[in-house]
């Protein structure tokens, strides 16, 4: 109930960016990311209420990680529209809510599973809390690189793509030690506690390395051989199509230890 | 001495690294798609006879120990640790800004490496499965004495823990108890125990024509004609018909289940036949089951692995280093 009135209200939130920009307003509209904020919050709220019941930290199936990186990514946009006021890009603004309406619409998939559950024992860590939620706050950085991204693709003006340009760099530089520290050490920290392995080479650690490499290759190019525009902007869509398989892709097409969620 | 210095900086080369990180990369995401580490009849079952062959001749089911990947992660190390000392070097040498941020990261995803080494030749590991009131040797004199085991599950039949309550001894002394559980493992001397999963163990007590007792555990058999085997598998109990013993082991209403498998002397294998239920009072052949009982044995992971510390101390590297090319990042946006 509480993840409806949260998509309800980004979905509200899309309408008026909307009629925003097809109106050909300069700027941002003034109220949507209150709507994205309040979306956000009700989202962790959710989470909250879901945790109550099941007495652990409830981001342990593909359910309530959709929850949890649809919320992550609405604070996010939310900041980025506080920070830049009136210059916000409004398609940046209305990218990356459609972003989180969609990964809060797969909620609603037969194979995300809506069940409240509590944890098995080995998903019952709060090294498990730490990686999940770590990765997925890093992820949602990422996502908004992605849309920064592919806004640049299609961008003509010069000045706005050095803006964006810049966007990619500044949410990769966020993410990436977020994710670092979420999706591999505290994941490696938390897979010792409960298997006594801290790497297996399991399909989804695999991927979510590669997909840290994609990044480390993006910081490398734009830090080391100075990369801008066209070719970085192809690796930050790459890590994100990465990320993305390694959350679903992996969990449905290959078998390995995470395949819970 | 030009052809080092050139070689050096080939060594150095942010090219040489990227192209390495995206062989790495690709292969890995390859070896994903091979379940790795199976017997070579998994891959003959799984794949077309040529695929097979391929996957075999190129060492592929075990790609992450194979020269494939072996190889250019040594030449990729190289590299690292020529760019770690060249770029160190560079900045101590120069008035450039004192950003060590990354450099500390490198560093740290060497120590990783050597972490990864250490591994290869530093980690033991081992399954033991102990019933209540058993004991398994471990290294330095230690042995671990299982007092008793318990299988919590959800009212859906997920499971929701398992406690394994052991004594440690020392050259047969007790020196302390513990419960370990997933996520709780016991460190004993140089090796940790980890709660891995657990097996069913099963008996049957069978009443034959002279009316003596046999007791047969899961996978006892006997041969029935020339056509078949009968196998004891497992013991099913009906939920909540209560036990006939003070620990809960043995129901009051049970099934024995025994498989009737085609002998091999038949000329048709081992195939299955038949799946026989047979209750407690009720016969199978000529005997009879009297008693039926079911317990769970711990399935505990013995691990020693040497490369842990030095993974924790490359963790630690890198995290510090991330967090410090982060932190003067927004220091410089700032100014």
């Amino acid at each position: 109930m509480i993840s409806t009135i949260a998509f309800c209200l980004l979905i509200a939130a899309i309408i008026l960016q909307i009629i925003y920009l097809f109106r050909n307003i300069r700027g941002p509209d003034p109220f949507s990311h209150f709507f994205i904020l309040a979306a956000g919050l009700l989202l962790f709220t959710a989470i909250i209420e879901r945790s109550v019941k099941i007495n652990f930290v409830a981001i342990t199936n593909t359910y309530e990680s959709l929850v949890f990186f649809s919320g992550a990514i609405a604070i996010v946009i939310f900041v980025y529209r506080l920070r830049n006021k009136g210059r916000a890009l409004p398609f940046m603004v209305f990218g990356g809510t459609v972003t989180a309406v969609i990964l809060l619409a797969l909620t609603s998939s037969p194979v995300s599973g809506k069940e409240i559950m509590p944890p098995i024992p080995a998903l019952q860590s709060y090294w498990l809390v730490l990686h999940v939620s770590f990765a997925f706050v890093g992820e949602a950085f990422f996502a908004f690189s992605f849309v920064a991204a592919i806004y640049f693709l299609f961008a003509k003006d010069e000045e706005k793509k050095k803006r964006l340009d810049r966007i990619v760099y500044t949410s990769i530089g966020i993410g990436y030690p977020i994710y670092t520290a979420g999706a591999l050490i505290f994941g490696a920290v938390w897979a010792q506690n409960a298997w006594g392995s801290y790497w297996s080479w399991d399909p989804k650690e695999t991927w979510a390395l590669i997909t840290w490499l994609v990044y480390t290759g993006y910081l490398h190019t734009r830090l080391v051989k100075k990369w801008r525009g066209k070719m970085t902007a192809l690796l930050s869509i790459i890590g994100f199509v990465f990320t993305i398989f390694t959350f679903f892709g992996v969990n449905y097409l290959l078998a390995g230890l995470h395949s819970y969620g | 001495m030009k052809l080092w210095e050139s070689f050096y900086k080939f060594l150095k080369s942010t090219k040489l690294a990227v192209v390495l990180i995206l062989y790495l990369a690709i292969t890995s995401a390859l070896s994903t798609l091979v379940p790795q580490g199976k017997d070579p009849a998994f891959y003959k079952i799984k794949f077309s006879p040529v695929l097979a062959m391929l996957i075999e001749s190129t060492s592929f089911h075990s790609f992450f120990k194979s020269p494939w990947f072996l190889i250019p992660l040594a030449v990729f190390s190289v590299t690292l640790l020529t760019c770690t000392v060249d770029r160190l070097a560079r900045r101590l040498k120069s008035g450039m800004k004192k950003r060590f941020g990354p450099d500390i990261i490198h560093i740290g995803v060497l120590v990783l490496m050597v972490g990864g080494l250490i591994r290869v030749y530093g980690r033991t590991e081992k399954m033991v499965y102990l019933g209540e009131g058993e004991s398994t040797r471990l290294a330095d004199g230690y042995e671990i004495l299982l007092t008793s085991f318990e299988y919590l599950q959800y009212e859906d039949g997920r499971p929701k823990d398992w406690y394994s309550r052991v004594t440690v001894l020392q050259n047969d002394f007790p020196l302390t108890t513990f419960t370990i559980e997933v996520n709780k493992p016991l460190r004993v001397g140089k090796q940790k125990l980890y709660q891995s999963s657990y097996q069913q163990d099963s008996t049957a007590d069978l009443r034959d024509p002279y009316g003596q007792i046999i007791t047969v555990r899961a996978g006892d058999y006997y041969m029935r004609d020339e056509g078949s085997i009968i196998v004891f598998r497992r013991v099913e109990a009906v939920p909540g018909s209560g036990f006939v013993d003070s620990d809960n082991r043995c129901p009051k209403e049970g099934y024995a289940v025994f498989e009737e498998l085609a002998s091999p002397t038949g000329g048709k294998g081992h195939g299955l036949k038949a799946v026989h239920k047979v209750a407690i009072s009720d016969k199978i052949d000529e005997y009879t089951v009297e008693k039926v009982c079911t317990w769970n044995r711990t399935g505990l992971q013995i691990v020693e692995d040497r490369s842990v510390s030095t993974v924790i101390v490359a963790f630690i590297l890198i995290g510090m280093g991330v967090s410090l090319t982060f932190i003067q990042k927004i220091r410089e946006n700032e100014a």
